[in-house]
């Protein structure tokens, strides 16, 4: 009926081996702490705190949860993903290692860029943020230590900017849309041979 | 046409996780309850707030204004020892700061006082006409509702202190022409954190909260200053116009420091103002590095050498937070250096000149002594022009140290100077014509320069004619000092009066001068050969008026 064709897919994780099922319970876990503290952010960064404070404490108080909690989230996840791309994150200082290889496709090719993207966003959202939230955690053990103010903006706009540009970078690469039709990578195509 | 749109299911609970999300940010934004400001609404919580002379504002005289036109709570409203336990480093500037005790100080309590209780126009309203003074010099306390008779103003550290934190850093809009603490602050709507650590958290909101200047660049505008270094007194106080007292803005509002977009913080809140003005006088604009010790003029109340119990009795106390931030020790040990501050600061405010002419027939010899305004923003001397006030000391001698002649001399035992000595005051008068020596601003009618302040960049010349008669034959060594005096010594007849216990630790205190410049050199009278042309009416022994 209609003009819209709208399917919902488990992806890669039909074939079911049990890496990718711990993978995919990561991913899943991880959406809605992601969810959550982006939401927030933006919230708190465009919505006038004036409007209703009570809120906007709550909502800060929540960034900082989901920010923490998904950070959990994405370490285990980052390492598990990368395993089975046979990635390497040292290869963000050296990036010859990141040109197309003989056996990957062009849309392979682009999802790593764009991953590889990705993880240095995430890097600098959450770095920044852990900074920017260092200063309050110390207070509460009794320790009074600030950024001088030109590292504070810093940590600010760095936290800012790189936690826009995370959520389009991060749609992109999950889209299905980019995955449909191509072959399968890594240990998943390992695995599927069998 | 077909749209084909293939999700995986992370996408899809990404996409409802967010849909939830904001539905629940939405419901508590418009459900949860939102506490209003906290301010006091003196019209239904304080039916017995006196207000004389207008329904609109409960600070008038004094011209204080919040954005909801209530009244400061003094239970919730934040001291600078509060602030202090982030902001260490401006805490402790401030604290050795005039602006930390414009209330405790004990001359001020004393005139005060002398002002509610003393004077002639004070009367029955005195509690509020102090409003006008307190609005400046107490401001908390007026913004609490001190003012009044009737008050309900309960202890609170913040009310005690002077020009503390949260009263600049909630002004959203000045009006330094109106003077008299014109300023409008939203410090009722500063809303409390559920923990202080969220301020850590989220550290662009309390910028914003606390009108940083990238917020607020009033905060770098000497507009902020004048309102309380703009001081009128209304008619209601006393007369029947206006009374200008200080024009410190004003002054600097027509110099072509205003001109050359130099604010009264560039070199008052720099971290050391002398070489700031150095720094202007040789034309360059360097950025300031930001302090806030306000360094001024009162370098009385920053001499720790004083008798400890002294200096801590004529600042109204120990500095507020002692032991939890600063020492006592520590505190004493910086209020030297605000002194040295302040020092350095005067004596770059002018330059001197002293010239010579040739001696005349009649013996006398002229002397010309040309000072500048060449590094301040204001007249020299501003402010308090009844009190503030500079004077010259000429003085020869000679070969045999004896003195030729001595003008402006300075007795240290009583606390007086030459009454001939040209001086920059302006002295007040009362409506039966005494003079009003010791700031009972209320009583004033009319004012009279004897001479009038040095405007900036501007040059005033006094002509002396020094009588020589046998000493004419020999070399003569010429002083030539500019003094700068903070109050005369009447003052403190005030705190006599109203404060009998204290006054004790005053007994033979005399209120110091310091020396903002001084040359020494030699003349001898006979050699002298540059022609004075003279300026003024130069009379005998008189100076030029």
């Amino acid at each position: 009926m209609g003009m819209l064709n709208f399917t919902v897919t488990g992806g890669e994780g039909d074939r079911g081996f049990e890496f990718f099922q711990n993978l995919k319970t990561l991913l899943y876990g991880l959406m809605f702490p992601i969810a959550l503290t982006m939401v927030s952010g933006f919230w708190y960064l465009f919505v006038p705190a004036d409007i209703n404070w009570q809120a906007s404490q709550l909502i800060l108080v929540l960034h900082l949860l989901g920010g923490v909690i998904s950070l959990l989230i994405v370490i285990p996840f980052f390492i598990l993903h990368q395993k089975e791309k046979k990635q390497r994150l040292r290869w963000l200082v050296t990036p010859w290692k990141l040109g197309k290889k003989s056996d990957e496709n062009e849309h392979q090719f682009i999802q790593r860029q764009i991953g590889y993207l990705l993880l240095v966003l995430l890097l600098l959202t959450y770095g920044s943020g852990l900074m920017i939230a260092l200063p309050g955690l110390l207070f509460a053990f009794d320790m009074v230590v600030l950024w001088e103010n030109p590292t504070q903006l810093l940590l600010g706009a760095v936290h800012r900017w790189a936690g826009g540009l995370m959520v389009p970078v991060l749609l992109f690469h999950m889209l299905w849309l980019l995955r449909h039709k191509q072959p399968a990578s890594g240990a998943v195509a390992a695995e599927a041979a069998k | 046409m077909k749209i084909n749109i293939t999700v995986t299911r992370p996408i899809l609970r990404f996409a409802f996780s967010v849909v939830a999300v904001l539905l629940l940010f939405a419901g508590l934004t418009l459900f949860l309850p939102n506490p209003g400001g906290d301010g006091i609404d003196w019209k239904t919580e304080l039916p017995f707030y006196s207000m004389p002379w207008t329904n609109s504002s409960p600070f008038y005289p004094s011209e204080w204004k919040t954005t909801d036109g209530h009244l400061v709570n003094w239970r919730s409203v934040p001291s600078a020892t509060f602030c202090g336990e982030c902001h260490e480093k401006e805490y402790k500037e401030w604290a050795s700061s005039i602006h930390a005790i414009t209330g405790p100080d004990l001359i001020y309590e004393s005139a005060i006082l002398q002002n509610e209780f003393g004077s002639a126009a004070g009367g029955a309203l005195a509690t509020e006409k102090i409003r006008w003074c307190d609005g400046c010099h107490e401001p908390l306390a007026i913004l609490a509702g001190e003012g009044s008779p009737l008050t309900a103003v309960g202890p609170n550290e913040a009310i005690e202190e002077g020009a503390t934190c949260i009263l600049c850093h909630t002004a959203v809009e000045a009006r330094p022409l109106a003077g008299n603490a014109g300023l409008t602050l939203n410090i009722n709507e500063i809303k409390r954190y559920l923990d202080p650590t969220l301020i850590m958290a989220a550290p662009e909101q309390h910028a914003k909260s606390m009108q940083a200047k990238r917020h607020n660049p009033m905060m770098g505008k000497s507009e902020m200053c004048g309102t309380c270094h703009t001081e009128i007194r209304p008619e209601r106080i006393n007369g029947d116009f206006p009374l200008h007292f200080q024009e410190t803005f004003d002054e600097w509002r027509l110099s072509e420091y205003a001109d050359r977009n130099i604010q009264c913080q560039d070199c008052h809140m720099d971290a050391e103002p002398a070489r700031y003005v150095d720094a202007l006088k040789r034309g360059e604009q360097p950025e300031r590095k930001m302090s806030h010790r306000f360094v001024g003029n009162n370098y009385l109340l920053t001499e720790s050498d004083l008798p400890k119990q002294t200096i801590v009795t004529l600042r109204g106390g120990w500095v507020p937070g002692r032991n939890e931030l600063m020492s006592g020790e520590e505190w004493l040990t910086d209020l030297k250096k605000q002194q040295g501050l302040i020092l350095d600061l005067l004596k770059s405010a002018a330059d001197m000149e002293v010239s010579t002419g040739t001696l005349e027939s009649n013996g006398a010899l002229p002397i010309e002594i040309a000072i500048t305004n060449s590094g301040a923003g204001h007249n020299l001397p501003t402010g308090p022009l009844d009190q503030r006030y500079l004077w010259i000391e000429l003085k020869l001698t000679d070969s045999q140290n004896q003195v030729v002649y001595h003008s402006g001399w300075f007795d240290w035992e009583q606390g007086q100077e030459d009454p001939e000595a040209v001086r920059y005051i302006k002295r007040m008068y009362n409506d039966d014509g005494a003079y009003n020596d010791r700031h009972i601003l209320f009583d004033v009618n009319r004012m009279h320069y004897e001479r009038k302040p040095i405007r900036p960049m501007e040059t005033d010349r006094i002509g002396y004619r020094v009588p020589l008669g046998e000493a004419a034959s020999g070399p003569l060594k010429l002083e030539v000092r500019l003094w700068y005096r903070l109050a005369l010594q009447q003052i403190l007849e005030n705190t006599v009066e109203q404060f009998p216990v204290e006054a004790k630790l005053l007994e033979g205190t005399v209120i110091p001068p310091v020396v903002m410049l001084e040359t020494v050199s030699e003349v001898d009278p006979a050699e002298v050969s540059k022609v004075w042309a003279g300026s003024g009416a130069a009379k005998g022994a008189d100076h030029g008026a």
